[in-house]
Parts: structure tokens; sequence; C-alpha cells
């Protein structure tokens, strides 16, 4: 499947690198001041103001690994079609587009279903889906499912 | 030429006949010899056939226009209003609806009405009894019209039109009114910040210019949200068709009233109500009122009498609906929670009258065919309850077994700005609505009673469980310190409770913003607000937290 006329930005989380649809994105942007959340799971950071609106932020490598921050990384707010939330990741690298031999191809993985080949790299296409039917299930029980992270997975021969 | 660029028009115009048709098929099936009635049903026809025409809708004119024959024989006096008129006409005026709908989304308008128009023209009377109308289902509206308000007639229509015959008034999109509200709403955020920033900087000239456009901010904020207004004959207007519809398939009798539907809310709370207000009305008639022949084995007339009635009390709006049924026991209700494992039987013993009623309201209280036994309520009762006080209502219920059922709600006359109380808890500061606060209160430490793990105070001569804000926030407790401690008292449901604070920080007009997914999800809270100085704080729901 060719990946003409979609964009992806690409990012990385505990070392790893993602991909995100540019289409399911509203902003990039520095850290900003979060005020705490009552009776949220611990991976959410806080809520922020981001345009006068309150938008909870979850710390995406809490949420996947467990693991606490480890520098002040950057914010990926979701368009709102998606929700209305942001997501902390450590890096930006680069966005991808209309890339002579970018692929997308069916993969398989906690919050993954395609991968997009870029050079000779495989990365993880997050599906923001079901990252957010997990959330919602679990700020309404307050218990988490899911404890694996996209994409780590043994490749298929 | 091109018409597409009239079509909103004529899609908030067609529903708005369509609307008025629906009413006055009803009204002339209680009053069939009401000439002013069937005057006013010929011309919807007509109106509608002709925009239809003008617009291109083929299948819309021509169903319209055999509709409009009908009228035309009736108005003639060839045959009688009966209820298989009505019947037709009810059809027709669905048909006509559903091809508007397509229109308004965007399609042609297309579908096979070829066996309505064969009906319609084709319809002869009965032959017995043609001129004495059929009881079953027969509902007559008592309301007054109110000729100068032309509310949208269906929820979600981009349109509102005001005083539409009179030149000094505009059709306004209502995304255009939400955008007003928006704007604000942060113009009152950002003069809340302003007034911070001029504490800190303490120049007197700054302050009083600030308190001057305080002033302004809140009366535009009062007149926007006058626009945003509509009567709840919006959705009143609707009723008379719905119960005559549920009386018929229930066999029933039914007398309905509305009285007050000319009545202003927010158009976000009006919207919110068309479920809740259809679930009680669906109750009414199916469960709540007794069929002809059991009524009249009770010594009732067999014609059963609903009614709606709205008014306003202060800066509230009181919406009952009323039925003389069969009422609800509510020691029958007692048992069936004690049964279902909802209740136990100590905490029964406990229960008023009227906090026995409010068990229908409990989730998985009953389902239809078992609540038949024990009165006849309980259908979605607790999704009633939910919703009025997502938008910061009440819902309260009384009942007399063998007389009847009264439910009232009692919502705000707007959601998205309310004044709050801030309350700092741990290291947070969340926001109570106002609405919900009965007074706050210093407990004196040496006045708590304790009752095994839980503790109470003296109020007057009402004894208040005490709740902590820090637990149900699963926030971590503060030691107290000094001789008393702050709480609040409110009201949640049928109980009163003082929820413990760590203190009070203030009172504050703030624009409520809902949350999105997957915040709103949690329960608990109305939304978020930001505060003058930048930070967000939560707004609690108190009735959804405990």
């Amino acid at each position: 499947m060719s990946g003409r006329g979609r964009r992806f930005l690409i990012f990385t989380l505990c070392g790893d690198r993602f991909a995100m649809n540019v289409s399911d994105l509203a902003e990039v942007m520095e850290t900003t001041p979060t005020f705490p959340i009552p009776k949220a799971p611990k991976s959410f950071l806080g809520v922020m103001n981001f345009h006068g609106a309150p938008i909870p932020v979850l710390d995406l490598a809490s949420f996947l690994h467990g693991d606490p921050p480890k520098s002040a990384g950057r914010i990926l707010i979701l368009d709102h079609k998606i929700g209305s939330l942001a997501l902390r990741i450590d890096t930006v690298e680069r966005i991808v587009s209309d890339i002579r031999g970018l692929q997308i191809q069916q993969d398989e993985g906690s919050y993954v279903r395609q991968s997009i080949l870029f050079n000779t790299d495989k990365i993880p296409l997050f599906a923001l889906d079901i990252l957010m039917t997990e959330l919602e299930n679990e700020v309404r029980t307050g218990c988490k499912k899911s404890e694996s992270c996209p994409g780590v997975k043994e490749e298929k021969e | 030429m091109d018409m597409s660029q009239y079509k909103d028009l004529f899609v908030s115009e067609v529903r708005e006949h369509l609307q008025g048709m629906n009413e006055a098929i009803v009204a002339l099936e209680g009053n069939p010899e009401d000439r002013e009635q069937i005057d006013f049903l010929f011309r919807m026809a007509h109106s509608i056939k002709g925009m239809a025409a003008s617009m291109g809708y083929g299948e819309m004119t021509e169903l319209s226009h055999k509709m409009e024959d009908l009228m035309d024989r009736i108005r003639k006096g060839t045959i009688g209003f009966v209820s298989a008129v009505a019947d037709l006409l009810l059809e027709g005026s669905d048909h006509l609806s559903t091809m508007l709908n397509d229109v308004d989304a965007g399609g042609s308008g297309q579908l096979d009405i070829l066996d309505l128009v064969q009906r319609l023209t084709g319809y002869t009377p009965p032959q017995i009894d043609e001129a004495t109308p059929q009881n079953n289902g027969k509902v007559t509206e008592t309301s007054d019209k109110s000729p100068e308000i032309a509310a949208p007639k269906q929820l979600g229509q981009e349109i509102i039109r005001v005083k539409p015959d009179s030149p000094q008034n505009v059709r306004v999109k209502t995304e255009v009114l939400d955008t007003l509200v928006n704007i604000t709403g942060e113009l009152i955020t950002h003069k809340n910040r302003m007034i911070t920033l001029s504490r800190d900087l303490n120049v007197s000239a700054l302050s009083e210019a600030i308190s001057d456009l305080s002033l302004l901010v809140r009366e535009l904020h009062d007149e926007v949200l006058k626009v945003r207004l509509m009567p709840l004959a919006s959705l009143a207007d609707r009723f008379p068709r719905i119960v005559r519809d549920l009386a018929k398939k229930n066999g029933k009798e039914v007398l309905f009233q509305v009285s007050g539907k000319e009545i202003e809310l927010d158009r976000g709370i009006v919207e919110e109500l068309s479920d809740p207000l259809l679930h009680l009305l669906r109750n009414a008639v199916d469960h709540g009122l007794e069929l002809p022949a059991d009524r009249i084995a009770a010594g009732k007339k067999p014609e059963g009498t609903i009614s709606v009635d709205v008014h306003r009390e202060k800066n509230r709006v009181l919406i009952s609906i009323t039925d003389d049924g069969k009422g609800m026991n509510p020691r029958r209700l007692v048992d069936a929670a004690i049964e279902k494992g909802l209740l136990r039987r100590e905490e029964a013993n406990l229960l008023s009258s009227q906090q026995a009623l409010m068990l229908v309201c409990l989730p998985g209280f009953s389902t239809a065919a078992e609540i038949s036994d024990v009165s006849g309520r309980g259908v979605g009762m607790d999704a009633v309850r939910t919703t009025v006080q997502a938008i910061g209502g009440n819902l309260s219920i009384e009942s007399t077994p063998g007389k009847g059922s009264c439910f009232t709600l009692s919502l705000p006359l707007t959601i998205s700005i309310i004044q709050i109380l801030l309350v700092a808890c741990s290291s947070m500061i969340v926001g109570l609505p106002v609405t919900k606060v009965l007074r706050t209160v210093d407990i004196r430490k040496d006045s708590v009673l304790r009752r095994g793990k839980r503790k109470f105070f003296q109020l007057g001569d009402k004894e208040l469980p005490l709740v902590s804000l820090h637990r149900l926030l699963s926030l971590p407790l503060s030691p107290i310190k000094g001789e008393s401690i702050p709480a609040v008292i409110i009201e949640i449901g049928e109980h009163t409770v003082a929820l413990i604070v760590d203190r009070f920080v203030g009172q504050q007009d703030v624009f409520v913003k809902p949350f999105g997914s997957p915040l709103n999800r949690m329960k608990g809270f109305l939304g978020g607000a930001i505060l003058g100085d930048g930070q967000v704080i939560f707004i609690i729901d108190p009735a959804n937290l405990l």
C-alpha cells in the first residue's frame, strides 16, 4: 500500500520511534504547566490550559511502560475529532510526507495496526482509537487493561 | 435557477409548518368541529406544497397536494374529521418529515409515497359513527398558543426563528449564538485575570477601569444569555402527538394538558431535556395511567389526565409531570429494592416515604415487566435523574397510591456561565456550583459526634453526616488546624451533608467548559474552568461525586 498523500509525525518514546498521522494532531508544543486532576490515573500529568480549554495531558511513557518522564519532552495536542487529550512524548523527530518509497503495511501490537516503512526502518503507527478506548475505560473504572507497549512484539518471520 | 442557497430556510420553515400540522391534527381529534384548526391545517399543507414545488422537490409537492385535497374535503364538509383521517394526515406528516430530513442531509427528498398517496386519494369515510371521534388515544391540549414566538420545533435544527413576522427580527444560526457565549465566557475569564493582576499592581485607576469593564461584561453576559434562551414550547409542542400515539397504542384515554410552555430556558438545557421528559411522559402513559375499565372500577373517569406544568421560581425553572393514575406505593418499592439487593433492611427502615419513592431512580431497580407488579415505574428513571443532575438540576417525586404521581424537575436557567464557590482541598482548588450550596459553616471540633466510623454534627434540628471532600477526590487528608472545621452544606437528592474542605477561597463567575473524551467519562464533574491566574480548576457535580 502506498503512503502517498498522507503525512506522518515521527516521535520518540523511551528510545523507540513511533509514527502518528499528522491529520490526527492539532498542535505540537513545548511542555506547559499542568494542574492536578482529581481521581485521575497516575499516568495523567494533569490538565493544561490549551487556548482556554482544559485538556488533560497523558504521559505516554508512564501509560505504556510505567516509567516517569526523564526529560521535559514535547506535547502533542490531538485533533478534537479524536478526543480532548494531549500526549507527552520524548522528542519529535520529523514529519514525513509523500516520500518515494514510503510504504504502509499491516502490523499488530497493543496500540498498533499498521507500520510505515521509512528508508530501511519499520516504524509502528500509533492507533489512537485504541488508546482512546482504553483511556475512556481506565478513567471510568479506574483500572488499566493493557500494560504492553506498542510495537514491542516479536517480529514475524 | 440555483435554489440551494435557500435550502436552510426551506428546511426551517417546512419543519415549523409540519410541527404546526401535528399540533392541529391532534387538537382536531379532540374537537373535530374547530373550523379555525381545519383552515389552519389546510393552509399548512398548501404552503408546504408551494414551497416544495418552488424548490423542485416533486414527491414532497405531490404528497402535500394530496393531503391538502383531503383537508379540502373536510373543509367542504364532504367528510368528517375522524380518527382514521387523523392517522392518515399524521402518516403524511411523518413522511414529509422523513423527506425533509433527507433534504437537510443533502439528499433529494425522495421516498416511496405511492401507497400513502393512494390511501389519501381513495379515502372513504367509515359507514358508522363517522362524526363521532374515537375515544382511545384522544388527547386534548389545553395550553395557550404563543403566536408571537415561533421557536425551532426540532432540536439540533440550525436556525432559531424569533417573531418571524416582524421585520425587526432576523434568523440567526445557533452556532453564531454558541460562539457569542464562548466569547463572552472568555471575556469573563480574562476579566478575572485582569482583576488578579490589578490586585498585584495596586494601581487605583486601573482597578476602577477594570471595575467598569466588569460591569459591562456582566451586562453583555446577561444579554447574550437572553438571546440563547428558548421557550420550552420547542419541546412541548411535540408532546401532544407523542402522548396521543402512546395512548392509542396502549388503549388508554388521555386528557393531556400543558401550561407555561412559553417559559424560557437556555438552549443547552432544553436540548438535554428532550429524553428525560419523553421518558417521564412515556412512563405516565404506559405505567402511570390505568386502562379505562380499571379506572372505572376504581371509581375514576375512564379518561386519565397527564399534565406538564412549567413555572419559574426565582432563578430556577420547575417542570412538573403529573398523572392521576394508580400512583406508587413506597412500601412496595422498598420491598422490591431489598429483594433486588439494592438496599439493606436496616437502611430501608431509615427511609422517609419520599426517599423510598426515589428508589425508582436506582440503576438496575427494575425493568418494565418487573416493575408493573410494584407500581409501574422505573424504566429509564436512573437515566432521567442522571441527565437532570448533569445540567445542574434536581428531580423529586411525589406519589399517592390510587391517586397518581408527580415528577418535578428543578432546573437552572443557564449552564455555561455559573457562579461557583471555590474551596481548597489538599493541594487543589475546586469549584462547587453556588446553586448546590445551602450554606457554609465552621464546625467546632468538639461538636463533632461519632458513631462507629461515621461522624455527624448538629445543624439546627438536623443531624448531618460529615463527608470528606479529600476522600471523595482521592486526595491525601490534611491535618485540621485550629479549633474549627470548614464545611459546605450541600443537598444531594434527599440527603443533606456537610462536605469538609481545607478552606473557603471565594466566589466567582466562571465559564464552565465541559470535558471531552476521555475525561468526560469521569463521574462527579460538570467540567473545568480557568481562573484569573490561569489556573485550571474542576467544577464538582456533588450529586454524582458521592
